[in-house]
C-alpha cells in the first residue's frame, strides 16, 4: 500500500517537474533552472501544493473545492486546502514567519501589494505562469489589479459583481412601480414614496442594510461609496481617489458621502435605522425583504448574497435582481467588482500549474458551475450557460454590458485606509460620534505618508 | 493515523531528548575535577532554561525595541517618529484612556467580588461552599475568545419588533423597553466588555483569597469577637490586614492580564465605537495596516507599563514566601 502510494507520488513529481520545466522554458529565461528540477529530487512538497484562502461561506468553500478536485483529478497532484476566517492576519504571520503557503487567494490587492513590496511574493512569471497566454484570455483588469511596478504578482481567479440591486417585486407592486428602477432618480423617487407611506414604522422602510462583519465591519459602507463614486465621476476620478491624488475631503468624494448620508441616516429610509445598519450581520441584512409583507424594497449587495436568501425564495417572484442604476448618463454604466487574487509564495513548481488551472476554461467551469460559488468567471470567452442560476447568468450579461469595471477601492488602498480608517471612521460617523467633516478629515489624516 | 504516530514520536523524542541532554551534561561535568564540578553544575542545569528564555523572550523583546525606531516595514531608521505617534495620535490617546479604565475597574471589581464570595462562602456548609465556589470558578475554564462569543449573544441586538436573540435585550424588551445596542452605545460599551473579564477572573481571585482567609489564625478572630468587635469590624480590621499581600498579588496579577487584554475587544467590537485598547491597536497596526514601527512602539509602551507591576508582584510574592 505504502510502496504503491510512494510510486504514484514519484510519477506525479516527474509530471509536475516536466510541466514546470516546460513553462520555465517558454515563460522566462532569467531564472535559474534549478528550481524547476526541484520537483524531481524527492522533496516532500512536490506533487503537493498548499492553498490558503479566506473564503468562509460553506457553499462558497464547496465550490472552490470542486475546482480543486478537478485539478487533482486532471494533474494527479494533491492540494492541501486551508481556510482562514482571518486571512490578512494569517498570511502576514505565515509569510513573515517563513511558513508561507504555496498559493494564497488574496481578497485584497492592497495586502498583496504590501507583501510583494517586501519580497514575500514570487512574481507569477518567475514562478512559471504563462502570463502572455493569460492576458489574452482574461477580462481586462484581472491581471492589472495584481500588477505592481509593472510586475504581475497576482491574478483575479474569481469575480464578484458588486453593483447589484436586489429587490422585492411584491414590494414594488405595492408602490405601483413598474419593474426595477433604471436610473438613480427613479430609485430615489420609489424609495421616497415607500418611506413616506411607512414613515414612523420601524419594521418597514425602502432599504435593508446590514454591515456588521466582525473585525471587518465597515466594508458594506465603503462598497456603497465606491459604487456612487464610479457613477458620479467615472473611472479617472475614481483611480485618482484610490491613489489619494484627490482627498476624501474634496468636493467629489464629499458628494458621494452626502448621497449615502441621505439614505443611511434617514430612519424612514432604512429598516431599523443606523443601529440596525451597525448591528445587523451583513449576511442577514436581507432578511426583512422576505417578510410578508416585505419589510424593505431594496438591498444592495454583491452576487454572493443570493446564497444567503431563504431556500424556497425564487428569483422573479420572491426577489429579483437588477443593475445598480447609473447616476449620470454622461459617465456611462460602471461596475464595481471584487474577487480573489491568486499569488504564489514558494518555488514549488506545482503552484504555477495550479494557478493556471484555476483560471483555465476547465478550472473556471468546475468552479463557477456550482451554485455556491455565486461568482463570475474571469475569462472573456465564457459560456453564460455554465452558470447554475438565472441570476448569475444575468450578472454575466451585466458584466459584459458594462462600460468599465473597477476593483473595490478599499481593497486596493493601503491597509491603514482600506481596512482601517475608511471603515472605522464611517462606523464612528454612523454611530453619531462625529460629523461628516471630521469623518473625511480623519480618513485623510490616516493616509500613510509617502516614504 | 500517521499524524498521531508522529505526535507521539515528537513527545517521546522531545521529553526523552531533554532528559538525555541533562543526563549527558551531568555525566560530563561529573568527570571533571571536584572543584570545577561544583562550579559548573548549576550552569548545566540552569543553562538550557536561560537559553530558551533568551531566544524566545529576551531576543524578541530587544528586536521589538529595535523595530520601534524603524519605519513601517522595519527597513529604515526613522528616529523618534514612532514615539511621536505614540505621544500625539488621537486614536492612541483614546486607546490609552480605555486601557487605564480597564486597569482601574477590572482588578478592583474582580478582587471585590472574589473577596465577597470567599468570605460569604466560608460561612456556608461545606457542601454549599463547594457548589458556590464552583459556579464562580467555572468561567475560568473558558478561553477569552469563547467567553466573548458567549457574551456576543448576551448583548445581541435585533431590530425592534422582531425576536430578540440576545438574553439582555430579551429580558429588557419583555419589560417593555426598547432593545439597547449594548456594545455600540458609548456610555456603556466599555463596561459591557469589562464585565466579561470580571466574569472570567473573579473565580481566580476567589480561589486565592479563599485560601488566604482560611489561613487566617482562628485565635485572632476569636480574640476580636471576645473583645466585642462586630463581624464587619472583624473583616476590615482583622481579616483584611492579614491577607493584604494576597490581595495585592491577586490584584496585580489581574492588572497585568488586563494590560494585555486583546481577545475580548477583538471579538466584540474590534476597537470600534471607542472601545479600542493598546493590544488590539497594535495588532491592527501590524497585520492590517502593515505599520510595524507603530506596532512595535505600542508594544514597547505596554512592556514599560507592565514592568512596575511585575516588580511589585515579585516583591510581594517574596515577602509572602519569607513569612512561611
Amino acid at each position: 500500500m505504502r510502496a504503491a502510494r510512494t510510486r504514484r507520488h514519484g510519477t506525479r513529481r516527474a509530471v509536475a517537474a516536466t510541466a514546470a520545466l516546460a513553462l520555465f522554458a517558454t515563460a522566462c529565461g532569467g531564472d535559474d533552472g534549478g528550481e524547476g528540477g526541484d520537483g524531481g529530487d524527492g522533496g516532500e512538497a512536490s506533487g503537493e501544493v498548499s492553498l490558503l484562502h479566506g473564503i468562509t461561506g460553506e457553499a462558497e468553500q464547496a465550490a472552490l473545492q470542486a475546482a480543486v478536485d478537478a485539478f487533482e483529478e486532471e494533474s494527479g497532484n494533491t492540494v492541501n486546502v486551508e481556510a482562514s476566517p482571518d486571512f490578512d492576519t494569517t498570511i502576514v504571520t505565515r509569510t513573515t514567519g517563513g511558513n508561507a503557503p504555496d498559493v494564497a487567494l488574496y481578497p485584497q490587492p492592497g495586502v498583496l501589494e504590501r507583501l510583494a513590496s517586501q519580497d514575500a511574493v514570487v512574481p507569477l512569471e518567475e514562478a512559471g505562469v504563462d502570463m502572455a497566454g493569460l492576458e489574452g484570455e482574461l477580462i481586462e483588469g484581472m491581471v492589472e489589479t495584481g500588477t505592481f511596478d509593472d510586475e504581475a504578482y497576482g491574478v483575479v481567479v474569481k469575480l464578484n459583481l458588486k453593483s447589484l440591486l436586489w429587490y422585492s417585486p411584491t414590494g414594488l407592486d405595492e408602490v405601483g412601480a413598474d419593474g426595477a428602477p433604471e436610473t438613480w432618480d427613479d430609485l430615489m423617487s420609489v424609495s421616497e414614496d415607500f418611506a413616506s407611506e411607512h414613515s414612523g414604522d420601524g419594521s418597514r422602510a425602502p432599504w435593508c442594510i446590514g454591515m456588521e462583519s466582525g473585525g471587518d465591519t465597515g466594508w458594506v459602507a465603503t462598497d456603497w461609496i465606491e459604487d456612487i463614486m464610479l457613477r458620479l465621476h467615472g473611472p479617472d476620478v475614481y483611480d485618482q481617489w484610490v491613489e489619494h491624488e484627490i482627498e476624501f475631503d474634496s468636493p467629489e468624494v464629499r458628494e458621494a458621502f452626502e448621497m449615502l448620508e441621505e439614505i443611511w441616516f434617514d430612519e424612514d429610509q432604512v429598516v431599523g435605522g443606523t443601529t440596525a445598519i451597525l448591528q445587523t450581520p451583513f449576511l442577514q441584512g436581507n432578511a426583512p425583504m422576505f417578510n410578508d409583507p416585505p419589510g424593505c424594497l431594496f438591498h444592495r449587495q454583491a452576487g454572493f448574497i443570493a446564497g444567503e436568501f431563504p431556500d424556497d425564495a425564487e428569483l422573479g417572484t420572491d426577489f429579483d435582481m437588477a443593475y445598480f442604476p447609473p447616476i449620470d448618463e454622461s459617465v456611462g454604466n460602471p461596475v464595481l467588482f471584487a474577487g480573489d487574487l491568486a499569488a504564489i509564495h514558494t518555488d514549488n513548481p506545482v503552484a504555477a500549474e495550479f494557478v493556471e488551472f484555476l483560471v483555465s476554461e476547465a478550472g473556471q467551469t468546475a468552479w463557477m458551475e456550482n451554485e455556491g460559488a455565486g461568482a463570475l468567471a474571469v475569462r472573456t470567452e465564457f459560456d453564460t450557460g455554465v452558470y447554475p442560476t438565472d441570476e448569475l447568468a444575468r450578472q454575466g450579461e451585466i458584466l459584459s454590458g458594462a462600460d468599465f469595471a473597477r476593483f473595490d477601492a478599499s481593497d486596493v488602498m493601503p491597509g491603514e485606509i482600506g481596512t482601517g480608517a475608511f471603515w472605522t471612521e464611517i462606523v464612528t460617523w454612523l454611530n453619531g460620534n462625529q460629523d461628516l467633516d471630521a469623518t473625511l478629515q480623519n480618513i485623510d489624516a490616516a493616509w500613510p505618508s509617502e516614504s | 493515523m500517521s499524524q498521531l504516530v508522529s505526535a507521539i514520536a515528537a513527545i517521546l523524542f522531545g521529553v526523552g531528548g531533554v532528559l538525555l541532554l541533562f543526563w549527558l551534561l551531568n555525566a560530563a561535568v561529573e568527570r571533571l575535577p571536584e572543584q570545577w564540578e561544583s562550579r559548573l553544575k548549576p550552569w548545566v542545569f540552569i543553562g538550557p532554561a536561560v537559553l530558551v528564555v533568551g531566544v524566545f523572550l529576551v531576543f524578541p523583546a530587544l528586536d521589538t525595541i529595535r523595530r520601534s525606531f524603524l519605519g513601517p516595514a522595519s527597513q529604515e531608521f526613522v528616529g523618534l517618529d514612532n514615539y511621536a505617534y505614540l505621544a500625539t495620535d488621537e486614536t492612541v490617546r483614546e486607546t490609552i484612556l480605555n486601557n487605564i479604565l480597564w486597569m482601574v475597574i477590572v482588578p478592583v471589581v474582580s478582587v471585590a467580588i472574589g473577596l465577597a464570595v470567599a468570605v460569604l462562602a466560608d460561612r456556608l456548609s461545606e457542601r454549599w461552599e463547594k457548589v458556590a465556589k464552583s459556579m464562580i470558578f467555572l468561567p475560568m475554564a473558558i478561553s477569552f475568545v469563547g467567553a466573548s462569543t458567549i457574551w456576543l449573544f448576551m448583548y445581541a441586538w435585533r431590530t425592534p419588533g422582531t425576536n430578540q436573540i440576545g438574553l439582555l435585550n430579551a429580558i429588557w424588551t419583555a419589560f417593555g423597553g426598547q432593545p439597547v445596542a449594548w456594545v455600540q452605545t458609548q456610555a456603556i460599551n466599555d463596561f459591557a466588555l469589562m464585565i466579561i473579564m470580571v466574569w472570567l477572573q473573579a473565580g481566580f481571585a476567589m480561589v486565592l483569597l479563599s485560601a488566604a482567609i482560611k489561613n487566617v489564625p482562628h485565635d485572632t478572630v476569636e480574640a476580636a469577637r471576645i473583645d466585642g468587635a462586630t463581624e464587619v469590624q472583624i473583616f476590615w480590621r482583622v481579616t483584611v490586614p492579614q491577607i493584604r499581600s494576597t490581595i495585592v498579588v491577586v490584584g496585580t496579577t489581574i492588572l497585568i492580564l488586563v494590560l494585555k487584554v486583546f481577545d475580548i475587544v477583538y471579538v466584540m467590537t474590534n476597537g470600534n465605537f471607542g472601545t479600542d485598547v493598546i493590544a488590539n491597536l497594535f495588532i491592527r497596526n501590524m497585520f492590517n495596516f502593515g505599520q510595524f514601527g507603530h506596532a512595535a512602539v505600542l508594544v514597547v509602551f505596554l512592556i514599560v507599563l507592565t514592568i512596575p507591576f511585575m516588580v511589585i508582584n515579585v516583591r510581594r510574592f517574596r515577602e509572602q514566601e519569607a513569612q512561611r
